[in-house]
């Protein structure tokens, strides 16, 4: 008996030494932060990329780069499901723009302070255009320059008018331009502060510790672990000053760990959650938020494959896809059908356009006509995705039973992300019929990387040889337009093209979805790839 | 013995270089590159062109082997590609979360085994020996991934006692006592099949030596079953229980990549896992570098423990 005790305590000795042991080598965390002080944590799916607004290239990294900075215009992104974000003034109060729709003269907003304490103004203005568009200039940085063509292209030049005033001058007129300088998601025209660019030892340093003017300031980021913002209140806008002090970007990978986290407290908002168990977090009292959000999933075919050679079988294929079930009985209700390249949130959307719907009757006919009575193998390449894609092989599984229904025999290979951007950057393989991404802004950009000729690999991502010079003129027109309507009409011709070629076959659109704690509120889905942070408030 | 011990050090280096090219190559095979994933779909082709010049990836064969050789042997890993700083200082920010995960794991594993590998063995072939066989043997077919989703569903989720995400609560980060109770469901998880593995083989280790005459001659002469057990029997086991729990080492730092993504612990396992998935060949070649230096070390001190041990080569 005396023995056993004995033994308990050695055990209780080794204890308290391995406690002693670990303590030596963990990294304690600072003090519990001070009482009253209200921290909302994000979980997200996964790391974002560099900070800097002009090179952050995706949306993930945009969801925390649109809080530290900000444009000359911005884009109202309270309200959900409105066909778009409307454009606000932003760092510029006002502008002009010429009748011809080429010279934009802003007005600048006064007193504004970036977080590090240096004025906006004019000279700050030039400062971050020079960073990008300037060549000669000491702080002209090249990725900049590379990851913001899609704004900058049209660019003649750009000048100070006087403290407050800046003008910029387009070689051609373009009917998106004000969106362009409020968008982000490759790069921005969003403001840094000149005199922490100049500060920091080099581009990816200012990245690590980026200042800008938005409503919330940069505290400190561990890789992988966590970024931490703080409120900035001294924020030109009161009715954006966050009503909290801490922000926490978490990135959680695993979707059933975000969901998790959240139901264990350790987060207070958890990014896109699967559709499988919606019901059961809401039951659990949890919030979901959902809008419509700027993302489309769009099939690519293969055009070098014999039987898709014929617009026929395209159509047939387009046809056999049954978009209104797999929205509400795959995706439970969270995605829209798609018939378009113009997506939601975008650009000339039309709820009510439909295009090649889905009629197996129909289908069937066209495959007889074709020569294909009997059917034929096609071979899918598919993803389970990147961050922010749930559920996209079984999509693929989704389409295809559909596509057996009409007699097609598909075989779906499942390649990572990286291994599937490089082989989509390369092309097609032969062999390969069809494959999906997700893609959409609320700006027309991204069909340029997509439909264009100029986009055929191994330059862009037509990564199913769609070889159509209609394409490039329609975007051209498209983008030069002096006028909205004009715009509009020039990419809805477009978006007819694509359809009577069955070129490329839209499927659904997913809504933008978070799950949230009781205590938060105000959290809006707008049709961004980002929410406004600053809107959402804590109990 | 201090020989032995610089001997058995320098024949790691081979090992290590060895380990450290294989990675080299299945990176250089690895279809996909970072920088598509670092750019962004709708980046230009300039862009592209500019930034995989920028990162050697356009290099021939030959030059990125002599720099992956240089940087090997200058120890100096370069930058990752995706976060734009020195491997080192990541790699060893990540390595102290695995290396709080792996202790409490190893003490676990080398307590708890210890103690139901001597009850097993003395009690052999008794019903608590063969409950506890079962059971090492369910905890050795459980899958990490479903045991860490049921210990969440259980102890997170229905009783509400434990946190199960990260090492600390972000809201108000509670310093040590907050790390351990973030710590208790990723270790018992991590624990698990080492558990198992240890249990087993310490208890064969410990029959054998039960059996031996020396056990009987020392029964024989009246001498307590603990004086048996502690003094005589388990001597001669210890070895191979320092040798099986030094392999564990290795296996709980860099294989805990299952519960680090249930747990979203951020430690080296998470980390190789995103490196991976965005082809950051630096980070890649980091990771797998620190992981088989912890697990050649593992190894290395309990070869030494167990030379220390046997009083022949002492």
């Amino acid at each position: 008996m005396k023995d056993k005790r004995l033994g308990l305590v050695r055990a209780g000795r080794g204890l308290a030494a391995a406690l002693v042991m670990l303590s030596v080598f963990v990294p304690i965390t600072d003090a519990p932060a001070q009482s009253g002080e209200k921290t909302v944590v994000m979980g997200i799916e996964g790391d974002p990329l560099s900070l800097d607004p002009h090179t952050h290239a995706l949306w993930l990294t945009a969801r925390v780069v649109s809080n530290i900075f900000e444009g000359f215009v911005g884009q109202d992104l309270s309200k959900s499901n409105v066909p778009i974000a409307p454009i606000v003034p932003a760092l510029a109060e006002s502008w002009d723009i010429s009748a011809d729709g080429a010279v934009y003269t802003f007005k600048l907003r006064q007193n504004v302070k970036f977080h590090d304490g240096e004025s906006w103004n004019a000279e700050a203005a030039k400062f971050n255009f020079d960073r990008i568009l300037n060549r000669e200039s000491p702080q002209f940085y090249e990725k900049a320059y590379q990851q913001n063509t899609w704004w900058r292209q049209d660019v003649e030049k750009y000048e100070v008018v006087d403290d407050y005033t800046f003008r910029i001058t387009l070689k051609t007129p373009n009917a998106e331009f004000l969106r362009r300088l409020s968008q982000g998601g490759i790069g921005s025209a969003w403001m840094a502060s000149p005199k922490a660019v100049r500060a920091a030892a080099s581009n990816d340093d200012f990245a690590k510790t980026p200042v800008g003017t938005g409503p919330f300031r940069f505290v400190e980021r561990v890789f992988g672990e966590q970024i931490v913002l703080e409120k900035n209140e001294n924020y030109w806008d009161p009715a954006r000053v966050p009503q909290y002090d801490r922000l926490i970007y978490r990135p959680i990978v695993d979707v059933a760990a975000r969901e998790q986290a959240l139901v264990t407290g350790a987060i207070d908002i958890a990014a896109t959650p699967s559709p499988d168990n919606s019901a059961l977090l809401e039951q659990q009292g949890f919030t979901l938020v959902k809008g419509e959000v700027p993302t489309v999933y769009v099939i690519w075919l293969n055009m070098k494959q014999k039987a898709l050679q014929d617009v026929r079988v395209r159509r047939a294929i387009s046809m056999a896809l049954d978009r209104e079930g797999l929205s509400q009985k795959l995706r439970l209700g969270q995605a829209i059908p798609a018939y378009s390249m113009l997506n939601i949130g975008g650009p000339g959307y039309d709820p009510d356009y439909k295009c090649n719907a889905y009629d197996p009757a129909k289908a069937k006919d066209l495959l007889k006509e074709a020569g294909y009575g009997d059917g034929f193998d096609v071979k899918m390449i598919w993803t389970p995705g990147g961050a922010g894609d749930v559920g996209m092989v079984a999509d693929a599984e989704w389409f295809q039973r559909n596509l057996a229904d009409v007699g097609i025999r598909a075989s779906i290979e499942v390649l990572d992300i990286g291994t599937f951007f490089t082989m989509m950057n390369q092309g097609m393989p032969e062999g390969s019929d069809m494959l999906q991404i997700s893609w959409g802004e609320n700006s027309a950009n991204w069909l340029d990387a997509v439909v264009r000729t100029s986009a055929l690999p191994p330059n862009g991502y037509n990564s199913g040889y769609y070889d159509n010079p209609k394409m490039d003129q329609l975007l051209d027109e498209a983008r030069t337009s002096a006028s909205e309507e004009q715009m509009t009409s020039k990419l809805r011709a477009l978006r007819d093209v694509i359809c009577e070629d069955a070129a490329f076959i839209p499927t659904h659109s997913p809504l933008g979805v978070v799950a949230t704690s009781k205590s938060i509120h105000n959290f809006v889905m707008a049709p961004q790839h980002w929410p406004d942070m600053a809107l959402v408030t804590k109990e | 013995m201090f020989g032995y011990s610089i001997w058995r050090s320098v024949q790691t280096l081979p090992v290590l270089l060895g380990v450290s090219f294989i990675v080299f190559i299945s990176v250089y095979l690895l279809p996909g590159d970072v920088t598509q994933q670092l750019l962004g779909l709708a980046a230009s082709k300039e862009s592209i062109a500019s930034l995989r010049k920028e990162l050697g990836l356009d290099d021939p064969f030959i030059v990125q082997f002599w720099i992956w050789l240089e940087r090997v042997l200058t120890g100096n890993l370069g930058n990752s590609h995706v976060m734009r700083a020195p491997v080192w200082d990541l790699v060893l920010g990540k390595s102290m979360n695995s290396f709080v995960l792996m202790l409490s794991s190893m003490f676990i594993v080398m307590v708890l085994s210890f103690m139901l590998a001597t009850i097993s063995a003395w009690k052999k072939d008794s019903a608590i020996d063969r409950a506890i066989s079962t059971a090492m043997f369910l905890l050795a077919s459980m899958p990490v991934f479903w045991l860490g989703i049921v210990l969440i569903l259980l102890f997170s989720v229905t009783l509400p006692l434990l946190p199960s995400a990260g090492m600390y609560n972000l809201s108000a980060p509670g310093g040590f006592s907050d790390l351990l109770s973030h710590l208790i469901l990723p270790t018992v998880t991590t624990a698990a099949t080492s558990l198992a593995i240890v249990t087993r083989v310490t208890r064969s280790a410990m029959v054998d030596a039960l059996a031996s005459p020396y056990i009987t001659a020392g029964k024989a002469r009246g001498l307590s079953s603990r004086s048996i057990i502690y003094r005589h029997a388990f001597r001669n086991a210890l070895p191979t229980f320092v040798n099986i729990s030094g392999l564990q080492v290795g296996y709980l730092f860099g294989s805990a990549v299952f519960s680090e993504i249930i747990f979203a612990w951020p430690g080296i396992g998470l980390q190789l896992y995103n490196s991976v998935i965005s082809r950051d060949g630096p980070m890649i070649q980091g990771c797998v570098l620190m992981v088989a230096v912890v697990f050649v070390l593992g190894n290395l001190v309990a070869d030494i423990i167990v030379r220390w041990l046997d009083v022949h080569q002492r």
